[in-house]
């Protein structure tokens, strides 16, 4: 028998010794609020770009609900990191040889993009911003000028370097879908991890929950606003496209792995087609593309299945980060099998509180935003309003 | 709910909720600028610094300041290796451990003793992954470091922090110990103290059998892995108090490879290859690369020697990860416990076409051997009475039975030349193959009764017993003596871990004993001993009378001699069987210590001390139900005392745990092992501070600070001040364990020609003048700087120049080698009064009553066998604390044919049942084919129950189970023990081994609920 077919064979379940894996459901959960914060983004940054429009919910809602997930998604690289304040001072002074660790342009681009997000929120309501100025107390204005970048000041947004900035916030956001599966991929010790359809597959997925946060979530953070219903039927195409997309390369994957892998991808196959068999197809094909693929093709135009596709997706892109990020670690690279996994306690605890701190984000900022309906500048002739 | 409200309702609860439950995370993360730090390298980040740093102006290598480098010996395994410690100045913790290059364990071609360290900065020695990870030994995070005392019923793992102070004076004093604590067993127990214990050493235990000694022999001492100079020191303390019960291991470790060796090469233990220059080497029971002495540095000599060719063949059931099969490998897997039978197979080949070296085996002296240019002597021409119901039959025929004089002890032969008796250290040459009458007695060889035992059955009789084929015996046979003298068998405990232990190690030696291979270059060393820690500057063998009596275990006595016997004789009945077996020929018979206490055969103890020792993890059958309830059982065993590094598997069940310190915190000298050939003496010191905390005096708490503090209590000769004489006459203290071993480190470093003192640089390298400073007052000034040597060496070790001399070995064994064991037939099974054989032979593995095991479990009911194996990922207990092995290997399995597993339905990874006639486990399978079809092997080490695997409760505290601890399986609690002795595991009754390979089980698969119970 060769080793490859050695490999291949069925992976012997071991017990969960690995408490100290460097990567638990926190990663997972970094990768996924951080990664559809991006996509989020990325959605209004070109639908702002084609529409110049505002004042629809989707594009009232989409950045405050970005920023919502992108910090306490941020929070999980604290809670994982064993020395939490050398990653800060990484952000503010900079890090010794930038060139020589991926993780190290990740410390100041995803941070600038958070800015740059948080900014272009600010920059959105600005109208609201300077309606509600005179309602301010005085002594919290100073803290409100800067917490807002001064923002009712100025209108970049319509001007070319509010486009540049635009623009080099998609490249941003791009990446920010992409980078913890970046990150993976350059472990290439694990061949779970080491192939560019790891970032490929987390960016996909990115977009497929950033549409579906657009379709399932914004209506319901717009009630009780008179903010306008924003038409949804363009994320059908995306929500669409990363079914059919995700579903091509989860068959690529295999396939790939199948017939090019080494001795230790067919043990990744082997722990795919096997153990991880079940999983796979309960918490990601199913929902991440069967659902969607036949809710969209054939109630593709009505709401509710828009819906349904969208809270799938949703689910879909964080059970499959979490695949791949126990999946990696539980191979051992010696072969005698594969490590079972529980999350300890304290991770589940953890996430929980994660859950509870985007809430609370989201509630301050839909609480202290002001909720005047933005002014669309330039509307160009024939667009709703 | 209007939405404003809610909104603030979600942010105030939310942000809340996560600022409160992160608030520790995000305070870590604050004090950014203080561990934000510059990274000190920008490649390497914040990785340890390299402890030698490059002068590249000079060439040179000097100390790194920030760390110190300390030698020392490792005791993650017993191959003893040396280790470099790469030590934190600032804080004292151990940053990497690797090999001493000055060793010969971790480096083949060890350095000169003399070379300054600062030159051996690019020369490192390497040792094992369990070497490496032994710093996670040393800082298990749950290391016992103040005494403590049960605050529950025994086994309830419930303890509380108690001083030292009161350690030593409620073990001391006794009385009502436990009478606060919720323990309706022991709370009115009157606990003996030592005192009590101790100051009956003038009062016979039964005056009826006064040969049982005095009733302070009722402290009994069971240790663990406690070797040569730290066993001396137990030894020590335990003749001042006035027992003689004390003891180590071996019996489930190895003793009749030691038995069985000493009976062929007397005065050794262990004889091995020399595996370099060997052509041909057959592993018995072993493979290169498992354990064995020294494990790493046997693999390492075997992948050299095959490299210029020669052949090495793993004869076992099992073929482990040393026992490559291919060109220069192979692998015979006989059936278990049938290597006797191989070997006198292979030794009836020999014989009769003649392969063996007659002339070799025909010098009956030292002189004639000398005179024909050999390098050792055989008794295989001396003569043996044969007389039937003489009673001086099965001895040596001496010269004064031959009619040739007085002499009592002279061996008389046959000449070859005259065909007359004669005395065999004058003879040039005996009779090889002689049975006769010799002044009217019938006498036999040596040599042909090992041929007539060889006889007893045909080759193809053998290959039946064996499950090898004849004509595979016969090659090789042929193959092992088609070498000259560069052919060598090796065995462990494969073999010799079975009711027949002895003589399969016994035949397997002749093999090596036939073709003459002994001192020779590629054949059998005795090794390079060792220097002398106990004489020389100080006396530290000083001679307290060992006190009088009949060990607890009955090792080294003869039934036949007590009163017992006599008195069953007198009253006209059958002495036989005695209530539990006597083992006159062996010692540390470890696994009889709790039965026999228990029994009260031949007397109860009043107190029990442990130290490193788990014999409920590792003695067969012993951890049951019916045996726990008795140790359990205050009224029983009234004190139990253990000294551990963690609550372990057994220790969690004493009264009073002593924090013990790790290897890396503790002392030892110890002689190189036999495989490296090298005269040399390890010296394991306290390279770093002990854990533990000290005593008022500042002394760390220990197993020797607590011996010394209980001697100096009790007053007891050779401890305290005057305790230990120097070469001048002049008394020096024993107040602490430096007190001891500084003394002993010194009388290595001054044996023979004195070490020269170390180099200013090396002490700097090594810390050691802070040693010195610290234990000034314990040597005489002008001993420190050979003292200090030795330590920065971590030992003393000869050149490696010394290791051969020429096509001979460096260190020739002299005295005569045995064929005929004459003190093993002098005794007698005490259980059927049945003489022991006195050579090599193939015994049927049975009980201690005879009972063939085949008979005792039916193979068509029990048709597999367990085996067990010390893999170089694990073996002892407390390696289970190293989570870097254990993410190499997580678990154990019960591993299986691929054949066996394919017919009962099971598949690589399936849970299935073991189970034997003393219960069942449930554990994964794995199937492979480097096992012979029915044979279950597991891996030692894993499926704890102890040593945190379950809750424990320390002052209220409760400390959670660890589960990598109780990961695996481990079948030791359900091997069989032997149905006619109480709790007495399956027995070599000659060599004493516990038996561990002979347990018969069946597997059945476990159903899908049970699976995932």
């Amino acid at each position: 028998m060769t080793d490859i077919q050695t490999a291949a064979q069925p992976l012997n379940e071991l017990l969960n010794v690995a408490h100290d894996r460097p990567f638990s459901l926190l990663f997972a959960n970094y990768s996924y609020l951080v990664g559809v914060a991006g996509a989020i983004f990325v959605i209004w940054a070109l639908r702002f770009l084609i529409t110049r429009r505002l004042s629809l919910s989707e594009q009232f809602l989409a950045l405050p609900l970005a920023v919502s997930l992108f910090i306490p998604g941020m929070v999980n690289v604290l809670l994982e990191l064993h020395q939490p304040g050398r990653i800060l001072h990484g952000y503010l002074y900079g890090w010794d040889y930038l060139h020589t660790a991926f993780i190290k342009w990740a410390i100041f681009l995803l941070p600038s993009l958070l800015a740059l997000i948080w900014w272009m929120m600010m920059q959105s309501v600005r109208d609201g911003l300077r309606q509600y100025w005179s309602s301010v107390p005085a002594p919290l204005r100073p803290v409100l000028e800067l917490v807002t970048l001064g923002s009712r000041h100025y209108d970049l947004l319509h001007q070319t370097v509010g486009i540049i900035l635009l623009c080099l916030g998609i490249v941003l956001g791009l990446f920010a879908t992409a980078y913890s599966g970046l990150f993976l991929m350059s472990e290439h010790g694990i061949p779970f991890w080491n192939t560019p359809l790891v970032p490929l597959m987390f960016s996909l997925t990115a977009f497929g929950a950033a549409a579906g946060c657009y379709v399932a979530l914004t209506p319901l953070l717009r009630l009780g606003t008179d903010l306008q219903p924003g038409e949804g039927c363009e994320h059908r195409w995306v929500m669409l496209a990363v079914a059919l997309l995700g579903g091509l390369l989860w068959i690529a994957w295999p396939w790939w792995l199948g017939h090019f892998g080494t001795v230790a991808d067919q043990r990744a196959l082997a722990l795919l087609h096997g153990p991880y068999s079940g999983s796979i197809m309960n918490q990601w094909i199913l929902p991440g593309i069967l659902l969607p693929l036949v809710l969209l093709l054939l109630a593709g135009s009505l709401r509710w299945a828009r819906v349904l596709a969208g809270l799938g997706l949703l689910y879909a892109a964080y059970t499959f980060r979490v695949i791949v990020v126990i999946g990696g670690q539980a191979l051992q690279r010696s072969g005698t099998g594969y490590l079972a996994y529980s999350p300890e306690h304290a991770v589940i605890v953890d996430s929980i509180l994660n859950l509870c701190f985007l809430l609370g984000w989201v509630g301050l900022l839909l609480w202290l935003l002001p909720m005047a309906s933005a002014t669309d500048k330039n509307p160009e002739p024939g667009e709703p309003s | 709910m209007k939405r404003r409200i809610f909104l603030q309702a979600l942010a105030a609860s939310g942000l809340g909720v996560g600022v409160i439950g992160y608030a520790d995370t995000f305070a870590r993360a604050l004090p950014w600028v203080k561990s934000g730090a510059t990274v000190a390298h920008p490649i390497y980040g914040m990785s340890d610094e390299p402890e030698w740093l490059l002068d590249k102006a000079t060439g040179k290598y000097r100390r790194n300041p920030r760390y110190i480098l300390r030698h020392t010996g490792d005791l993650q395994c017993h191959s003893e290796c040396g280790l470099r410690v790469k030590i934190d100045a600032g804080t004292g913790r151990i940053a990497r451990i690797i090999g001493n290059p000055y060793h010969a364990n971790t480096r083949d071609d060890f350095l000169a003793y003399d070379m300054p360290l600062n030159e051996t900065a690019r020369l490192p020695g390497t040792v094992c992954a369990r070497g490496n990870t032994g710093l996670q030994t040393v800082y298990d995070p749950y290391r016992i470091t103040v005494p403590l005392k049960r605050s529950g019923p025994r086994g309830s793992n419930k303890w509380q922090p108690i001083p030292w102070e009161q350690l030593i004076r409620e073990v001391v004093e006794g009385g009502k110990l436990f009478a606060d604590i919720d323990d309706p067993m022991g709370k009115d127990v009157e606990v003996k103290g030592l005192r009590t214990v101790h100051a009956a050493q003038d009062q016979l235990i039964d005056p009826k059998a006064p040969e049982l000694g005095m009733k302070s022999n009722r402290l009994v001492i069971q240790g663990g892995r406690i070797k040569s100079s730290r066993r001396a020191f137990q030894t020590r303390f335990a003749h001042a108090f006035g027992t003689i019960n004390e003891y180590e291991h071996t019996n489930v470790c190895e003793i009749t490879h030691h038995i069985a060796t000493e009976m062929v090469y007397p005065h050794k233990h262990v004889v091995k290859p020399d595996i370099r220059k060997s052509k041909y080497v057959m592993f018995w029971g072993t493979s290169p690369g498992d354990a064995n002495f020294p494990m790493q540095t046997i693999g390492k000599y075997v992948a050299e020697a095959r490299t210029k060719g020669a052949k090495h063949v793993v004869i076992d059931p099992v073929l482990h990860r040393g026992g490559v099969v291919g060109d220069y490998a192979e692998w015979v897997p006989l059936k278990p416990g049938t290597d006797g039978a191989l070997a006198m197979g292979m030794i009836r080949w020999i014989i009769d076409n003649g392969r063996h070296n007659s002339g070799y085996l025909s010098r009956p002296g030292h002189q004639a051997a000398q005179a024909a240019g050999e390098l050792s002597h055989t008794d295989a021409s001396h003569l043996v009475i044969v007389e039937p119901d003489h009673e001086e039959e099965g001895t040596y025929l001496s010269a004064h039975l031959a009619g040739l004089g007085d002499d009592e002890e002279a061996h008389v032969v046959i000449a070859a030349g005259t065909r007359k008796p004669a005395l065999a250290e004058q003879a040039s040459e005996g009779s090889l193959d002689f049975a006769g009458q010799v002044n009217g007695l019938r006498v036999k060889t040596a040599f042909r009764l090992l041929k007539e035992s060889a006889h007893k059955h045909s080759l193809e009789e053998y290959a039946s017993i064996c499950g090898v084929h004849a004509e595979r015996i016969a090659a090789l046979a042929s193959e092992f003596t088609s070498h000259g003298r560069k052919a060598a068998c090796e065995f462990y405990r494969g073999i010799v871990k079975h009711p027949n232990g002895f003589y399969n190690g016994q035949a397997v030696h002749m093999l090596n004993v036939l073709i003459g291979n002994l001192n020779w270059a590629g054949g059998i060393t005795g090794g390079g001993g060792s220097f002398n820690w106990k004489k020389g500057r100080y006396d530290l063998s000083t001679d307290i009378p060992k006190p009088k009596g009949i060990h607890i275990n009955r090792e080294g006595a003869r039934y036949e001699d007590s009163s017992e016997y006599q008195a069953k004789v007198a009253r006209g009945e059958n002495p036989y069987p005695a209530k539990r077996p006597w083992f006159p020929s062996t010692f540390n018979i470890y696994s009889e210590l709790l039965p026999s206490i228990v029994e009260g055969y031949p007397y109860h103890a009043d107190i029990l001390i442990w130290h490193m020792a788990t014999p409920f993890y590792s003695v067969p059958g012993q951890h049951n139900d019916e045996l726990l309830d008795k140790v359990k059982d205050p009224r029983v065993i009234p004190l139990i005392i253990a000294s551990d590094i963690v609550i372990g598997d057994t220790s969690m069940y004493a009264d009073y745990l002593i924090p013990d310190t790790t290897f890396m915190e503790r002392w030892v000298q110890i002689g190189m092992h036999e495989a490296t050939m090298t005269k040399g003496t390890t010296v394991r010191w306290p390279v770093i501070e002990p854990l533990t905390k000290t005593t008022a005096d500042g002394r760390h708490f220990s197993y020797e600070t607590f011996l010394i503090d209980i001697a100096e209590a009790l007053k007891l000769p050779g401890f305290g001040d005057n305790a230990i004489p120097d070469k001048d006459g002049r008394l020096w203290p024993l107040h602490s364990r430096e007190d001891f071993y500084l003394k002993a480190t010194a009388n290595v470093a001054f044996d023979g020609d004195p070490v020269t003192p170390a180099d200013p640089e090396d002490i700097d390298t090594c810390d050691l003048e802070s040693v010195r400073k610290r234990f000034d007052k314990s040597l005489k000034p002008e001993e420190w700087g050979s003292t200090l040597m030795v330590l920065s060496r971590g030992g003393r070790f000869e050149p490696y120049e010394n290791v051969w001399h020429g096509d001979r070995v460096g260190h020739p064994y002299n005295h005569r080698i045995n064929l005929y064991a004459a003190e093993v037939a002098e005794t007698r099974n005490a259980i059927t009064g049945e003489r022991f054989p006195g050579v090599a032979r193939w015994r049927t593995p049975a009980t201690i009553k005879g009972t063939p095991l085949d008979q005792l479990d039916p193979a068509a009911q029990w048709p597999f066998t367990i085996l067990t194996y010390k893999g170089s990922l694990q073996t002892h207990s407390r390696l289970s604390s190293n989570t870097i092995l254990r993410e190499i290997q997580p678990e154990n399995w019960l591993e299986m044919n691929q054949d066996d597993g394919t017919r009962l339905g099971l598949e690589d990874g399936d849970w299935a049942w073991i189970e034997t006639a003393h219960g069942k486990r449930k554990g994964r399978v794995k199937l492979r084919q480097g096992v012979r079809p029915g044979v279950i092997t597991f891996s030692v080490g894993y499926g704890h129950w102890g040593y945190v695997a379950s809750h424990i409760d320390i002052g209220g505290r409760r400390l959670e189970a660890d589960k990598i601890r109780s990961a695996g399986i481990h079948l030791n609690p359900i091997m069989r023990r032997d149905p006619d002795v109480w709790q007495m595991s399956l027995i070599d009754p000659v060599g004493g081994s516990a038996v561990f390979y002979e347990t018969r089980a069946r597997i059945t698969p476990a159903d899908k609920a049970e699976a995932t119970a």
